[in-house]
């Protein structure tokens, strides 16, 4: 379905020092240098699997997505997407994928939405009767009949957005790249995005390749994550794997009857925050269960709840490792 | 549906909406009217300034002169109606990363960028521009047949193909300088060179010209229309638009590849 192989991409920039002198010489001449966006990276992401790409500002994710969607060429190595070569961009290729980024316009910015959907139908030859099963289906699950009238211009952030991801999946793409698709929603948009995604993975089992700044899109959508920095893969595996491999720690959430002495966490791990009968403790994830066995017994506990720590930690943690 | 029809059902679809938001701005357009009549007339009446005191320069009389000029408006019209607004475009194509999305579609990325936006403002300049030609023909006296007008028709549609290219050569060089404002005057620059017939240049312009092929986009549909075209040319000019066509296709393909997107 998607297979990656020491995939390269270089650019060409063009660096200056600060300050009037350093402008004024480099209209004459010009120092350049070689940014290495993305260096040697290999996946394979099977068909129907949803995929989260993590990674700070500037690791390669954007970049590994258009090499991907076959906007940019890759420098080396090679990249097949349904057995094509992405920027050959070849029309068969095209009409079953699909791209969304965040707070970018897909949609022809100055039609009414239902005009930009009639555009993209026609743009990918989607028949008469498939449209329209793909229309209703889509004006339902995302709210969209208020919508279809006004131009996409004028629509809220939240409102714009279910209208691009709606005009990305009307031609039902088999893959489905995804860059910050939450990127400026609030709350509920988030959830209302990400319980779609959900929906139209399991019934259409398409391929998602997601990247996104916020967990809560990874962690609802995706049990595979791929953690990019600096252009090179620092991990490919299962969600829960990476919070294993790079949290030693787990959260013991402790409510208790009435509030307990300090003297009395001794030995049961370290207190990371107490308010009042409150208490929470880092404990070494191989004690966990002994130590919460222990607890019962000690203390009047009322309420007791374990965690792994955010994976904004965990993520932080693997960067830090690297 | 055949990829003609689709791309033409595509446009159409684009350039309704372009026409429903511009005649909102009624202003716009009568001012616009107004002030391309008032500059051809100026040009008109400025070129008549060089037939005080003689009958005809480099082999033009001035109703011949008006033919050409008149073309020169009617080409720059169809120019800001339907290339201008999209050349424009290509700087914040690039910049904001809208390109990225035009791309991705399974559409012939370079019409669409290239031919998406019109400018209806300027939708009555070739009307205006083709009515100083035909004043220009009757002035001259000698009217036209049937054969002059075929083979000004030919050549006016590689003209309006010459000027496409050149778009589309502009929009290839604002992919890699992310700056096509500046390109967009240049693009006039080149339109404006064929405001005279190029035999009113001396050489070396005159042969420069020729061979640019400024010459090709009003000099010789004139010539055409007036029925003293070489023959020869009427095979020439869809060689040279044609190549001038796959030569900006392969320039915007070769920009494609160096394209690194607005936050790659």
């Amino acid at each position: 379905m998607i297979e990656v192989r020491d995939l390269a991409k270089h650019f060409r920039v063009h660096r200056r020092e600060p300050g009037l002198r350093a402008a004024l010489r480099s209209l004459v001449r010009r120092d350049h240098h070689t940014a290495r966006a993305v260096d040697q990276v290999s996946f394979t992401i099977p068909e129907g699997e949803v995929v989260g790409f993590l990674g700070p500002n500037g690791a390669g994710k954007t970049t590994t997505l258009k090499c991907l969607t076959g906007l940019l060429h890759p420098t080396t190595g090679t990249v097949r997407v349904l057995g094509h070569t992405p920027h050959h961009r070849e029309p068969a290729f095209l009409r079953r994928v699909s791209l969304v980024m965040g707070q970018r316009n897909a949609l022809f910015w100055d039609l009414p939405a239902a005009d930009a959907f009639e555009v993209n139908r026609a743009i990918y030859g989607v028949a008469e009767a498939p449209y329209r099963s793909a229309l209703d289906e889509l004006v339902a699950l995302l709210d969209l009949e208020p919508l279809l009238g006004k131009q996409v211009r004028v629509l809220s952030l939240g409102e714009r957005m279910r209208c691009e991801l709606a005009g990305a999946l009307l031609h039902r793409p088999d893959v489905l790249f995804l860059d910050e698709p939450t990127l400026g929603l609030d709350v509920n948009g988030q959830a209302a995005v990400r319980a779609f995604l959900r929906d139209y993975n399991a019934q259409h089992g398409a391929t998602i390749l997601l990247t996104s700044h916020y967990m809560g899109d990874v962690t609802a959508l995706a049990r595979r994550v791929l953690v990019i920095d600096r252009g090179t893969l620092r991990f490919d595996g299962d969600l829960a794997a990476l919070v294993e491999a790079h949290s030693p720690h787990r959260l013991v959430r402790v409510t208790l009857r009435e509030a307990a002495p300090a003297h009395a966490w001794a030995g049961l791990g370290e207190v990371s925050t107490m308010d009042g009968a409150v208490v929470t403790l880092v404990v070494p994830r191989a004690e966990t269960a002994a130590i919460a066995a222990r607890l019962l017994t000690t203390l009047p506990v009322e309420d007791v709840a374990i965690e792994d720590p955010p994976v904004e930690d965990i993520i932080r943690a693997v960067f830090a490792d690297a | 549906m055949s990829g003609w029809t689709r791309h033409a059902r595509i446009l159409g679809i684009c350039w309704r909406a372009a026409v429903a938001s511009e005649v909102e701005y009624r202003f716009n357009f009568i001012s616009n009217v107004a002030l391309s009549m008032f500059w051809m007339l100026w040009a008109a009446a400025g070129a008549s300034v060089y037939f005080r005191y003689t009958g005809a320069v480099a082999g033009w009389t001035n109703a011949e002169v008006l033919v050409v000029i008149g073309l020169f408006f009617a080409l720059n019209g169809i120019r800001q109606m339907v290339l201008q607004p999209n050349l424009e475009r290509m700087t914040d194509y690039v910049r904001l990363g809208t390109l990225d999305f035009l791309l991705i579609k399974p559409f012939d990325a370079q019409l669409l960028v290239s031919l998406r936006h019109l400018n209806v403002n300027t939708l009555l300049d070739p009307v205006l521009g083709l009515a100083l030609t035909t004043t220009g023909i009757v002035l001259t006296g000698r009217g036209t047949s049937v054969a002059a007008l075929a083979s000004f028709a030919w050549m006016l549609a590689c003209a309006v193909l010459l000027m496409y290219a050149l778009t589309v050569a502009m929009m290839a060089l604002a992919v890699k300088l992310v700056a096509a404002e500046e390109l967009g005057q240049v693009s006039y620059a080149f339109v404006e060179l064929s405001r005279f017939p190029v035999d009113l240049y001396r050489n070396p312009v005159q042969t420069i010209l020729t061979i640019v092929p400024i010459a090709f986009l009003t000099t010789y549909p004139a010539a055409a229309l007036l029925g003293r075209l070489d023959p020869y040319m009427l095979l020439l000019a869809p060689a040279v638009a044609a190549c001038a066509g796959v030569l900006a296709t392969l320039a915007w393909r070769r920009s494609l590849r160096s394209y690194a997107g607005a936050s790659a």
